[in-house]
């Protein structure tokens, strides 16, 4: 639990680091301000979430209960699989469309990207094949 | 297709959806998707309502050839 305040906290520097420097150099731009505003805030969050679950049985029970419901994990799996299986769908008529209206960079980067999933996919299958 | 009497042995003891989920560790919504038939236990969470109820986990689940 303490590893896990170190490290919430840790993000937390990283994210105020990441605004001071962006305000230094003036790079004030969204994406680096949103990344350490997003740094922030989720530290701030999690550092909170595992205050209260030190501090409260009735939450830290509904948080244990939530995490260890085989439903959950059940139906948690079973959406990742079918977005996965979406993502590939929808990306692979995008990748045709993007293709014929001349936007080819976009589409060989969806392109990539459908690839590197498949062979993420497989190398994990392969991995789990063997631990089952 | 698995079915089961945890409702029928749940509602005979007196016992509620959502003590019988306390006990058990799971969430409210596991317990009605149990007695439903929409979800089909582990065999570890099988082992576990048996072992509450203490009955043989024939005796809750019933398996019927589709």
């Amino acid at each position: 639990m303490n590893k896990k305040i170190l490290w919430y906290f840790l993000v937390g520097i990283i994210g105020i680091g990441l605004f001071v420097f962006t305000l230094f150099y003036n790079i004030e731009d969204s994406f680096w301000n949103s990344i350490a505003i997003g740094f922030i805030f989720s530290s701030l969050v999690r550092i909170y979430r595992v205050f209260k679950y030190k501090n409260n049985e009735e939450y830290a029970r509904k948080i244990i209960i939530e995490n260890n419901d085989e439903r959950n994990k059940f139906l948690a799996d079973k959406a990742k699989g079918i977005a996965f299986y979406f993502y590939i769908v929808i990306s692979s008529y995008l990748i045709i469309i993007l293709r014929i209206f001349e936007y080819k960079e976009m589409s060989t980067v969806l392109a990539y990207s459908i690839c590197m999933l498949v062979f993420l996919y497989w190398i994990i299958y392969s991995v789990l094949k063997r631990k089952y | 297709m698995l079915k089961n009497n945890i409702e029928k042995i749940r509602k005979e003891r007196g016992i509620s959806q959502e003590q019988l989920a306390e006990e058990l560790m799971v969430s409210r919504q596991t317990i009605s998707s149990l007695e439903n038939g929409r979800y089909n236990p582990s065999i570890l969470l099988a082992f576990k309502i048996a072992t509450y109820f203490k009955l043989l986990i024939e005796d809750i689940f019933i398996y019927e050839e589709e």
